[in-house]
Formats: structure tokens, C-alpha cells, sequence
């Protein structure tokens, strides 16, 4: 017998045939109050563009989600030298508020900060910050007591390049490639950048940001943990150096299905990059034979944001990547050996992405009914640019999963804080409020920081897991999770690098739709532990101990 | 002495032979370095061409078999193996002719291109120094040799080159510029902006009354980001002609390209107040329109240029871009496309685009290498091509072809490593 449904499906009306969907609904959530400051100034400085990194994740152990928001700095000083500059962190009251503990934890920073990763990578159970920015990065280690303590220096992780100087870092990931139990730090480097030699650029004779093309590419960074609370950069013996870049994003996931985790890379202006794990410390890149390099655009595209999950269930991970204005939101399927295929178009997210520049992004089934749908964070770069039809500020995009690979643009039916322009950049994904249902959080350039709180109606059933490793890294990074109801099987993994810049909860998420029972769950472990649970009720956040 | 004897036999008649040989080789190189649609041919005729190439070496081997030192025979299979990239070979060739008919600085050319093809700077710098003695102003031989080593990693042959055709401007005339323009769209293609914009202002300067030489430069300027320089020589190109529409659309592209619409609107007004029928009006129009998301406005605007100018391979070509962009434009968009080939075949873009289509839309790998293969022939650097094939030929069980595109590309790839690595 059919079910009776609490609440209306949205009737979405498609070329091929009216489809149905549960509705995704956001309101406004009580955001901590903070604004993101670029140090604007008359003279226009590339990072100034850039920014708004922010992290969801449990610096306390409480079983809540806390915020961290990084800021940016003086220009051309690259200094924090006001509290506007300072980055944040927020702890959440479990309430629906928020209490700023920046000081008390000692995580105020230093310099123009961009990205964000959150992992333990000393395996202590508390989990570490890692901040990419502009010709100096940062590490923090968590000292579980509320406080963190700077240990860049003592890292190892301060040193210049020996070949560029100070980099300017966008984001990272916490990745256990060789599997030796240890998170690992893969960072992602933008372009050759140093304020003093800063183009000056104009379009419609208006000063503006100069494009990409003006900067010369550079090189990610691996550096392998020691176990020691040292890194070693190993970027040249892992491969990793030989490919130049100008990267924004960054995407874990074992695309190629042997148990490891590779790396996608969401190059700007250049051709991305897929750096597959050759499991003996050294990494492939291998974009162009995959098929991910390039859309179908017929040139390398302005990759943003990536992240990397199974939109169609079939074990695979998916990339969905964000890009600039008339470039589209480039959706890349993954055939297994055949490589990918682009079903930007045939997906239906081409038309409605075209008039977007999207920046952080997400997979995530935001109304809990077992289809994994689209989120990014949308605001255009340039600031003479009104020309072309698209405000500098813009609204966000979200797309549901309507089945079979085809997506359909719900933005306008999920409430109003959707219909919110913004110049918006950071988009981190998490369950704030352990509801079920995930939540974003968002940051504007010079704008104030957002929750976009996830009050689907859909009486739909979900699960979350949060994967506690042993013999693996203690977050579980890279766990892959095979769900098994009666509706059939879904997938999904561990990682908390999602979207631009952007540390997402470490915790995996799955909708059940109408099933509150799951059948059975996998667990296919960094170590090769591989490990099934029977029988879980759905509506829980599930904590997995490695065996 | 064999090699001299042979050539007194020969007498006089030969020499004149041999040099019209030189001319003409370099003439047809020259021109088929000059641009991107240069070589005229079609897919057909393009295999065809493979085959006559092959009888034509055959054909000098064995002139070469039975006389080793035909002179004629080295040079013509010589330039047949430089234009296959075979260097080595092509190396030795105009080093056997060269011993018999040293003062032909055609050859020494060509021995400049084979050094720069095999990394040889004494070989170049050695061969150069025999051009400048030999011809010391021969403008269409250092053009050529200088176009041929645009893109050398040989810096000091370069710009030793470069400079001797440019001190040889102000003795030239109008019809020297022609030299020039060619010679920035050589530099222009080996991303050396500066060489290239001073090249087509030398072309300016020879010849104001070619419009073409301004577009040229204002392209070079537009492709670096130098949006206010390129719209200057367009003023001044304005200026110089201020009843031309061709000037007003070519000013409003290289706006429109520069990322302001709203300016390329105002040149397409003035071009259509210059005449309201202008095919090339309306199709700039239909550009920005395309630009600007406005797919059904863009598609009516080019259709109707289409009419007007049914026979313009560029307005097809824009029409299927905007036909694409429509969920159910894609039969419209392969027909106008395949239009533009016929009109157009040697649009590198518009194999591309027919690739594209046939393998995202229709998922009919096939065609879609034939026409990608095409577009490669053309536009070896066509990156997305280069993915695309390889997707392809993976799709249809050709794992060996896949392998072979994929080594091509990581070629292009190390080129552009080592072009973007700190000096």
C-alpha cells in the first residue's frame, strides 16, 4: 500500500515528463555575528576576490557541530591588525546559538586567510585546524582542552617553497594516501602571487581584478605526517609536483575503486587535475585520460569549487564542480575504467548553472530522500562585470536528484534565504542541530556569515555515521560506506573536504526516505578492515568503531 | 670533386631552377605558417594530400637513389621531412645540398628550423649567421626564418632574427608590411606579445590603409588583458576609417572578447547605423547576445544573419554555438556547423564543436573522432580535443590510438610546464 506522504511533493516539470520531488526548504538560521573583511582598498589585490573559508566541525567533542570562519587581512600588509580581521571560532550552544571562543582558544590567526581543514591528524580524538593562506599557512593543534596551540613552525609546515617562495595555499585535505594510520596534508596552491608585483588591471575602463591569466601557475603540496607531529614535504617523490596549476579546490575519494584515495584538483583557467594513488606512496596524474580535465566547453574552465560523492549509486564518486559564468556547474559521471562522462547538459543542471559563478559547493541529500542533490554558493568575481547580465552578488543554486541523472533547479521553491543575493564564497555542509537534516553555512565577501538552517518537511528518515578508526586514521578519512534498504543501496564517504575552501562535517550522511531500517552497512576501511553492521535504526547519529 | 662536378654539369639553367625551387618552398612555408586557416583542405582532400605527399617522397628517393647528389631531389624531400617535424632527416638533407650549393640561404634557412626542431643552438646559430651573410636583406627569407623560430627555446637565435627584420623596416615599402603582419601573427602564436604587437606596428607603420593590421594588434593587446591598448588602436583604426563598418564590428568583438558587451553594443549600433543590412553587424550583435545568456534573441539575431549571408562560414558557426546552448539544439546546431565546414573547412573550432556534439549530445564515437582528429590536424594545442579523442577511442576499444593521443597531449602538457616555470 502506498504511504501517505505528511507533506505535498514538488511537481517539477521536465521535458520528458512531470517528475515529483520532496520539497528542500532553508530558513534563516541564528548565524554567530561575524563579516568577512578583505581589507578592500582602491588599488585591487587578487585575494581580495578570494576568501571566506569556513569549517563545520566538533572542536570540543560535545557532539555538536562548531563553526570556524577564517578573515583576511590588511592589503598589501597582509596583516590582521584589527579584531575585523580576526578569524573566528564559534561554539555551538546546542540551542540554535552560538558563542564566539576565538580568544579563549587562541585561534584569532595571522595573516589573509582563504581555506580551511579540520582532521586530527595526531589521531589524540581532537580534531586539528589547518588554514590555507595567502604566502603563509597555519597549523593548529588541538590541545583538548578548549584551546589550540600554533604549531606551524614546529610542524614543519612554514617553510617557503624552495623553488616559489611563499605560496599562496586555498585550500587542503586531510588524506591518509599511504595508509599508514596518519592524515596526511595535501594543500592546494592558487598562482605565483606577491603584492608588490600586483598587475594593475581595468575592464570597461573601471579598475578591476585581473584574471587568472595574468598570474603564473604553481604546483600543489603534499606533506606526509611523521607520527611525530612533523610533516615532510614529499610533493616532488609523491609526483604530485610535476603538475602545474592554479588550484581552488580540492576533492578526496577513491575514484579509481582499488581502496585508495585519490585526489581531484579544480584547476583555474588550467586544465583540473586527477591525481590517482598508485599505493606506493606516488600519485598519477591522470585528468586528460579520465575525461575531467576539460567540459565540453572546449577550454580549461575556471574551476572553483569540487566535491566528489555518488550521485547516482552506483559505487562510483561523482565530481560536480563549480565555475564561472557561462561556463556551467560541470557534473563529470564516473564510468569506472572508462573514465568519466560530462552530463552537465543531459543532467539538466547546464541551463540554470550558466548565469552562475559558483564557488563552494556540495552533494548532499538535503530532503532526506535517499538522492544525494546540488548546493553552490554563487557570486561573481569581477566588479565591472554587470555588463554581461550577472550581478557581482548573486543568489545560490540548488539542485534536486530527481532520479536516473537527471537534477532540477529547485532554488526558487526552497525558501527565501535562497532568494538572497550575495557575494558568496565558503559553503561548509554539516548537521548543526543534529536533526537529520544538513545544514549549510555560508560566508560573503565583506558580507556577514549565514546558516542556512535545513527545515525540509518530508518525513523522511536518515542516518549518520560518524567513523571512529583504530588500525585507520581516528577520523576515518577516506572510509567508504556501502547502505543496504529496502529501496536499495547507497554510497557515500568519509571526508571533509567539500566545496571551495571549505571543511565539511567529518561525519557521512545519509537520506533514508521511508526506510527506518537499514539492512545492512559497510564499512571498507583505509586499512583494509572491512566491517558490516546489521539491522540500524535509521534517525541516529551512529558512532562505527573500527574492529 | 663530385659534388662540384655534378653541379657544372648541370650548367647555369639548373641554378636558376633550383633558386625558383628555394622561392617557391619558402613562399608555400610562409604561407603555411601564416595562420591557422592556411592550409585549404578538407577532411577529404586532407587524406589526399597524406597520399600525394608519400608518392612525392617516394619520388625523390628514388631520384636521390639514382643520383645522390640531385640537387633539386634534397631540397624537395628535405622540406618534405622538416614539414613532417622530421628534423634529423630533414637536417641531413640541406647539409648534403648545402655542400653543393652553399650560397643558398633558403636552405640555410631551413637548416635554421631544423637546428631550433632539434635543440641545436650552435646548429642554429651557425646557420643563422649564413642567412645574414648570404642575404643581409632579403626580407621574405629572415621573415620566414624569424617566424620559424618564434617559438624556439633558442632565445639568443630569436631575438638575433627578430631584430634584423625589424632594423630592415624603415628601408621597406608599403608592400613590405605584409612581411611584418606576418611576422607578429608568428610571434603572436608563440604567446610573444611584445615581438608581436612591435612587428604589427611596424605593419602600421609601412601601411596605415590595411585595416587588418590593426585588428591584428588590437587581438595581440585584447589576448594579454591590455583591454585599454587594444581599444586605442582601435580608436585610432576608427580614425583612419570612419565610414568602415568592418573596423566598427572588428571593434566591437575585440570588446565584446574583452569581456564588455555593453561597449561592443555601442560598435554594433554604429556599425548598423553604417549600414543596416551588414551581415557582420548583426552577427556581432548575435555574439553579444550569446554572450549575455539570451539564447532564443542570439539564435533569431543569427539566423537572420545567416540569410544575409548565407555563404559566411563565421555567423554558421556562431549560430550552432547558440543552437547548442538550448536543450534542443543540438540537430540545428551539427547542421550549422557543418555548414560553417563547408564554407570554412579549416576552422579548427568547428571540428571541435561537431566532435563535441556527436560525442556529449549523441554518443556517436565514431564520427565524433573523425571530426576531432580533424580538429587536431589543425590545432595540435586544442587541449579539450586532445581529452576528448582520448575519451573517445577509449569508447570505441582503441586503447593503442587512446595511448598515442594521451602521449601527444603530455607533450603539450611539459611544453607548457616549462614555459610557466620561475625563470
Amino acid at each position: 500500500m502506498m504511504e501517505l506522504r505528511l507533506v505535498p511533493a514538488v511537481l517539477l516539470s521536465l521535458s520528458a515528463a512531470a517528475t515529483t520531488v520532496d520539497p528542500i526548504r532553508f530558513e534563516d538560521g541564528q548565524a554567530p555575528q561575524f563579516v568577512t573583511h578583505t581589507g578592500r582598498t582602491a588599488r585591487k589585490y587578487l585575494p581580495q576576490t578570494m576568501g571566506g573559508g569556513v569549517a563545520v566541525f566538533d572542536y570540543n567533542n560535545d557532539g555538536l557541530l562548531d563553526i570556524y570562519v577564517v578573515n583576511g587581512a590588511t592589503m598589501p600588509g597582509l596583516s590582521k591588525d584589527g579584531p575585523q580581521y580576526s578569524d573566528r571560532l564559534f561554539r555551538n550552544n546546542g540551542d540554535g546559538t552560538f558563542t564566539d571562543v576565538t580568544d579563549a582558544a587562541g585561534v584569532a590567526g595571522q595573516g589573509f586567510n582563504i581555506g580551511v581543514a579540520a582532521g586530527d591528524y595526531d589521531n589524540d580524538g581532537f580534531e586539528d585546524i589547518f588554514i590555507a593562506g595567502v604566502r603563509r599557512n597555519t597549523l593548529y593543534h588541538n590541545s583538548g582542552d578548549g584551546t589550540f596551540t600554533d604549531v606551524t613552525e614546529r610542524s614543519g609546515l612554514a617553510r617557503p617553497d624552495p623553488q616559489y617562495g611563499a605560496l599562496w595555499a586555498v585550500a587542503a585535505t586531510w588524506v591518509d594516501y599511504d595508509h599508514d594510520g596518519l592524515l596526511d596534508l595535501f594543500v592546494v596552491n592558487y598562482v605565483q602571487w606577491d603584492p608588490k608585483t600586483e598587475p594593475i588591471c581595468e575592464k570597461g575602463g573601471l579598475p578591476d581584478y585581473c584574471y587568472p591569466r595574468a598570474y603564473a601557475g604553481v604546483p600543489n603540496s603534499l606533506f606526509h605526517n611523521n607520527g611525530d607531529g612533523t610533516f615532510t614535504d614529499v610533493s616532488v617523490a609523491s609526483g604530485i609536483r610535476q603538475s602545474i596549476g592554479k588550484g581552488m579546490a580540492v576533492a578526496m575519494a577513491d575514484f579509481d575503486g582499488d581502496g585508495w584515495p585519490d585526489l581531484f584538483v579544480s584547476n583555474d583557467t588550467l586544465p583540473n587535475s586527477l591525481f590517482l594513488n598508485e599505493r606506493n606512496g606516488t600519485f598519477k596524474e591522470a585528468a586528460i585520460e579520465n575525461g575531467v580535465g576539460f567540459t565540453e566547453n572546449g577550454a580549461a574552465i575556471s574551476g572553483m569549487g569540487v566535491d566528489a560523492r555518488d550521485i547516482d549509486n552506483d559505487g562510483r564518486p561523482d565530481i560536480f564542480e563549480t565555475a564561472l559564468l557561462n561556463e556551467t556547474m560541470p557534473l563529470f559521471r564516473n564510468l569506472g575504467q572508462a573514465g568519466f562522462e560530462e552530463i552537465t547538459f543531459a543532467s539538466g543542471v547546464a541551463h540554470a548553472s550558466l548565469a552562475k559563478t559558483g564557488w563552494s559547493n556540495g552533494i548532499y541529500d538535503f530532503n532526506n530522500d535517499g538522492r544525494k542533490d546540488l548546493f553552490a554558493a554563487c557570486g561573481h568575481v569581477m566588479d565591472a562585470e554587470a555588463s554581461l547580465r550577472a550581478t557581482v552578488p548573486q543568489t545560490n543554486i540548488l539542485f534536486a536528484n530527481l532520479g536516473k541523472l537527471r537534477f532540477a533547479d529547485v532554488t526558487a521553491a526552497a525558501g527565501a534565504p535562497l532568494g538572497r543575493r550575495g557575494v558568496h564564497r565558503g559553503a561548509a555542509f554539516g548537521d548543526l542541530d543534529n536533526d537529520g537534516r544538513v545544514d549549510v553555512v555560508l560566508t560573503e565577501l565583506d558580507g556577514p556569515l549565514r546558516i542556512l538552517h535545513n527545515v525540509s518537511p518530508a518525513a523522511n528518515h536518515w542516518l549518520l555515521i560518524r567513523t571512529i578508526g583504530t588500525k585507520s586514521n581516528r577520523d576515518g578519512m577516506g572510509t567508504r560506506i556501502r547502505l543496504v534498504t529496502e529501496d536499495g543501496v547507497q554510497y557515500n564517504a568519509v571526508s571533509m573536504s567539500v566545496g571551495y575552501a571549505s571543511s565539511s562535517d567529518v561525519r557521512v550522511h545519509f537520506g533514508l526516505g521511508r526506510r527506518t531500517l537499514v539492512q545492512e552497512l559497510e564499512l571498507f576501511w583505509p586499512s583494509g578492515t572491512h566491517q558490516v553492521v546489521k539491522n540500524v535504526k535509521a534517525d541516529q547519529v551512529l558512532t562505527v568503531r573500527e574492529p | 670533386m663530385t659534388c662540384g662536378g655534378k653541379l657544372t654539369s648541370r650548367g647555369e639553367s639548373e641554378r636558376v631552377l633550383v633558386k625558383l625551387h628555394t622561392a617557391l618552398a619558402l613562399a608555400v612555408a610562409l604561407l603555411a605558417t601564416a595562420g591557422p586557416h592556411s592550409q585549404a583542405q578538407t577532411p577529404r582532400s586532407a587524406r589526399n594530400e597524406q597520399s600525394e605527399r608519400e608518392a612525392a617522397k617516394e619520388r625523390l628517393r628514388r631520384l636521390l637513389e639514382h643520383d645522390p647528389n640531385n640537387i633539386e631531389a634534397l631540397f624537395g624531400l628535405g622540406r618534405l621531412m622538416v614539414e613532417e617535424g622530421d628534423f634529423a632527416s630533414g637536417s641531413s638533407l640541406f647539409r648534403k645540398y648545402i655542400a653543393i650549393s652553399p650560397a643558398d640561404a633558403g636552405a640555410w634557412a631551413y637548416l635554421v628550423r631544423c637546428a631550433v626542431g632539434q635543440n641545436d643552438p650552435k646548429g642554429a646559430a651557425d646557420a643563422q649567421r649564413q642567412i645574414e651573410l648570404l642575404a643581409p636583406t632579403n626580407l621574405a627569407l629572415h621573415a620566414q626564418a624569424a617566424c620559424w623560430v618564434a617559438n624556439s627555446a633558442i632565445s639568443e637565435v630569436t631575438g638575433r632574427e627578430f631584430e634584423l627584420v625589424m632594423s630592415l623596416a624603415p628601408n621597406r615599402t608599403r608592400s613590405g608590411a605584409l612581411w611584418y603582419a606576418r611576422l607578429g601573427q608568428c610571434y603572436d602564436r608563440a604567446h610573444d606579445t611584445i615581438r608581436a604587437s612591435r612587428a604589427l606596428l611596424a605593419a602600421i607603420d609601412l601601411d596605415p590603409d590595411t585595416e587588418t593590421h590593426y585588428f591584428r594588434l588590437a587581438h595581440v593587446f585584447a589576448g594579454e588583458g591590455r583591454v585599454g591598448d587594444a581599444s586605442e588602436v582601435m580608436a585610432s583604426a576608427i580614425a583612419h576609417f570612419p565610414r568602415s563598418v568592418t573596423t566598427r564590428v572588428e571593434a566591437g568583438t575585440i570588446e565584446l572578447e574583452a569581456g564588455n558587451p555593453e561597449r561592443a553594443l555601442e560598435e554594433q549600433r554604429q556599425a548598423a547605423t553604417l549600414d543596416p543590412h551588414s551581415p557582420g553587424a548583426l552577427s556581432l550583435l548575435g555574439r553579444i547576445e550569446l554572450a549575455q545568456r539570451r539564447y532564443p534573441e542570439a539564435i533569431a539575431t543569427l539566423e537572420q544573419a545567416a540569410k544575409l549571408a548565407p555563404a559566411d562560414a563565421s555567423i554558421r558557426f556562431y549560430a550552432g554555438q547558440a543552437w547548442m546552448k538550448t536543450d534542443q539544439g543540438t540537430q540545428r546546431a551539427l547542421e550549422h556547423f557543418k555548414r560553417s565546414l563547408e564554407l570554412d573547412p579549416n576552422r579548427a573550432s568547428t571540428y571541435y564543436w561537431l566532435g563535441s556534439l556527436y560525442f556529449h549530445r549523441n554518443q556517436e564515437y565514431p564520427v565524433a573522432v573523425q571530426y576531432l582528429e580533424q580538429a587536431l590536424d589543425r590545432a595540435p594545442e586544442l587541449e579539450a580535443a586532445h581529452q576528448m579523442l582520448i575519451q573517445a577511442y577509449k569508447r570505441l576499444g582503441e586503447d593503442a590510438k587512446a595511448a598515442l593521443e594521451l602521449r601527444r597531449y603530455q607533450e603539450l602538457v611539459q611544453h607548457r610546464a616549462k614555459a610557466e616555470a620561475p625563470k
